[in-house]
């Protein structure tokens, strides 16, 4: 069997598209959750980013405004829960089940109310791909990474802020210690609430974001409910797996992204498998990866647990 | 003339005082309902619909003839039995995330006797019953095995593998189990003597409604009669005690996840064999989290699932009939599932908050 350099390329390529979307969201996963705030409701944010980008299109007919409209619809619904989840010191976990079980009615009911009676969307406005300059030119990468849309070089900047920023800076330390032990980061004289409020929204951000992307430039502007389909779980996973590392959270999204492009470009590498169980591989390698972590890796300390002034622990 | 006044004051204070006597955690979630029907109502009214009518029309939807109730019931049968299973498993400590996926299972486990040994008559409803339990529990197994083998957290692996099943379904009735020659993501039918009898003609009402409500309580019993029931509350409340009786924790995991993944499994069979009548994608669209949010609503009660189960099937088919009579989304469905489990997560965090927890955690 010979594949030439157009078919991996194109492979490559299509895995760093398909990843993208549970690659932004679980970048967010992983700093809400190093802050201590189980996002279980991801794939409710997710929802609500695609919707509200897919009403951002409808309205002003520009992708990049949906993109930044359904960032935007991801970080005022993450606002809320983390309402409950972090002000109220609400379960984290029986919270983001019922956040996502209103998700999947509310962006219905938006989809329904706002968008059948949007103008149809016309030729497919997504966002067009944009070649990097000399790097572009190169041969296979250069088509693989280098000729992609403009928030997959956005979801590498940042995720590259985010490693610098846990690593090296006084918030990084911060949102860490918040993390670990949120009461002896509140008797140190931090904001602990305000803190884990400010990561929530992030995730929120992020996961906006990754919502957006699948609805404008992955599914060409269209919203179909319950379009996330699990990928916000897959998101929780990818970033516990990642140890929340954020640079790692990108390249597991990526080989993830990788099987689940197999069921596009599948028959030109010469793989015949049934789109579904393709489309289920990216949870079976998940899965296999967390059983293989096991006991291994300690996660912060205080992940999931309100914090309550004052409780010793 | 004061003084009858002050006795009626005084009869209205006793009365206050009763209703409010009522255990933190009922007050709780009745407040948690009592919200979100405001908020659904508000909804509906924001849709610029009357809220009489809406009201008039939802209220027969749900209870207002024989079928209405009967549809209130086949839909209260799933959502009562993946809560079943949830609360048996988080009672003894296991957080069991996997509703959805035992769920599928189990519907995929009602089809297997039909398609190994074909139309054998009697036999193959109970044996499709049981079949999909064991489909059910042996998927609630693995992760209870991953759990003491590697230390894997079970939250985690009960969501991945929600989406294994899902997708492995998915993968059944488009190619090994789809009848040749056809295009629908569908199994063949199965033969009428394979499914749950319906109890009252015209209705959908099926015998797996009964047999859900024995199953609720069976569950009861266990918990709350059985030494075993006994054992597998103490392993969820405190897993070192557990330790110090000398009983083995890991065996309460296993079992307890076994036994949650079967009940898991019969909601799955029952809407094959009650409501399907074959293997379809996308038949249960949200049930197995809709009956984890039934679970936690119900404060982990065995017969506390079945009134809240009996409410989360009355929203379902009274929004089935606001949408064909007043053309209101079906979405409502999930908004008004979504918001009393919030509500009430919410208020249990202010409480904990505020030192008084409603809720004994199991973690």
């Amino acid at each position: 069997m010979d594949f030439d350099a157009v078919t991996i390329a194109l492979f490559l390529a299509a895995g760093v598209r398909l990843c993208l979307p549970v690659a932004l969201a679980a970048l967010g996963e992983a700093v809400s959750e190093r802050a201590g705030v189980f996002t279980i409701g991801l794939e409710g944010l997710m929802l609500f980013g695609a919707v509200a980008s897919a009403v951002g299109l409808a309205m002003t007919g520009s992708p990049l405004m949906a993109l930044v409209i359904g960032t935007g619809g991801g970080a005022a619904a993450a606002f809320v829960l983390a309402l409950g989840t972090v002000l109220a010191r609400a379960n984290q976990i029986v919270m983001g089940i019922g956040f996502n079980l209103l998700a999947i009615g509310a962006t219905s009911l938006i989809r329904q109310l706002v968008l059948t009676n949007a103008p149809p969307t016309g030729s497919l406005r997504t966002v067009t791909m944009m070649k990097l300059p000399w790097l572009a030119d190169l041969p296979v990468v250069g088509r693989a990474f280098f000729s992609q849309s403009p928030v997959f070089y956005l979801a590498v900047v940042i995720a590259v802020l985010l490693w610098a920023m846990l690593r090296y800076s006084r918030l990084g330390l911060v949102l860490r210690a918040v993390g670990e032990n949120a009461a002896a980061t509140d008797a140190a004289g931090l904001p602990v609430l305000p803190i884990r409020m400010g990561a929530a929204v992030f995730t929120g951000v992020m996961a906006g974001l990754g919502g957006a992307t699948l609805c404008i430039v992955a599914s060409g502007g269209t919203f179909v409910d319950n379009m996330t389909a699990g990928r916000g779980y897959l998101a929780i996973a990818i970033a516990i797996f990642a140890r929340w590392k954020p640079v790692r959270v990108m390249l597991v999204a990526f080989v993830l992204g990788l099987l689940e492009a197999l069921q596009f470009q599948g028959q030109y590498l010469g793989i015949q498998i049934a789109t579904p169980l393709l489309m289920a591989a990216p949870f079976v390698v998940a899965l296999i990866a967390w059983i293989a972590i096991g006991r291994a890796g300690a996660a912060p300390a205080d992940l999931g647990r309100p914090f309550l002034r004052g409780e010793l622990r | 003339m004061a003084e009858p006044m002050a006795d009626q004051m005084g009869a209205a204070l006793g009365l206050i005082r009763r209703a409010l006597s009522v255990p933190l955690s009922m007050r709780v979630t009745l407040a948690a309902f009592a919200g979100s029907l405001v908020i659904g109502l508000m909804l509906i009214g924001l849709l610029g619909v009357p809220l009489g009518a809406a009201a008039r029309v939802a209220a027969a939807g749900a209870f207002g003839d024989m079928r209405a109730i009967s549809d209130t019931l086949v839909f209260m049968t799933p959502r009562l039995l993946v809560a079943l299973g949830a609360l048996v498993a988080i009672r003894g400590g296991m957080f069991n995330l996997g509703g959805e996926g035992q769920l599928q299972m189990g519907a995929i486990g009602a089809m297997l006797p039909f398609l190994a040994f074909g139309d054998i008559g009697v036999a193959l409803l109970p044996l499709a019953i049981l079949s999909g339990a064991i489909c059910g529990g042996i998927w609630a197994t693995i992760p209870a095995l991953l759990k003491l083998w590697r230390g894997a957290d079970e939250v985690i692996v009960t969501l991945l593998m929600n989406f294994i099943a899902i997708f492995f379904l998915k993968y059944l009735v488009q190619g090994p189990m789809q009848p040749v020659g056809s295009n629908f993501n569908m199994s063949a039918q199965l033969p009428s003597a394979g499914t749950l009898p319906l109890l009252i003609e015209g209705t959908r009402l099926h015998l797996g409604v009964v047999l859900a409500l024995v199953v609720a309580f069976g569950v009861w019993v266990m918990l709350q009669h059985t030494a075993f029931g006994l054992a597998l509350r103490a392993s969820g409340a405190s897993p070192g005690f557990v330790r110090l009786q000398g009983q083995s924790a890991g065996r309460m995991i296993v079992s307890s996840m076994a036994i949650s993944g079967m009940i898991g499994g019969l909601a799955g069979a029952f809407e094959v064999l009650g409501v399907q009548y074959r293997l379809i994608d996308g038949f249960s669209a949200g049930l197995g989290f809709e009956g984890l949010a039934v679970a936690f609503l119900a404060g982990l009660e065995p017969m506390g699932a079945v009134v809240v189960s009996l409410y989360f099937g009355a929203i379902n088919s009274a929004t089935l009939s606001l949408q064909s009579q007043l053309s209101i989304p079906s979405a409502l469905a999930e908004i008004l599932s979504g918001l009393p489990i919030i509500l009430l997560a919410v208020i249990s965090g202010v409480l904990l908050a505020k030192g008084r927890p409603v809720w004994t955690s199991t973690r």
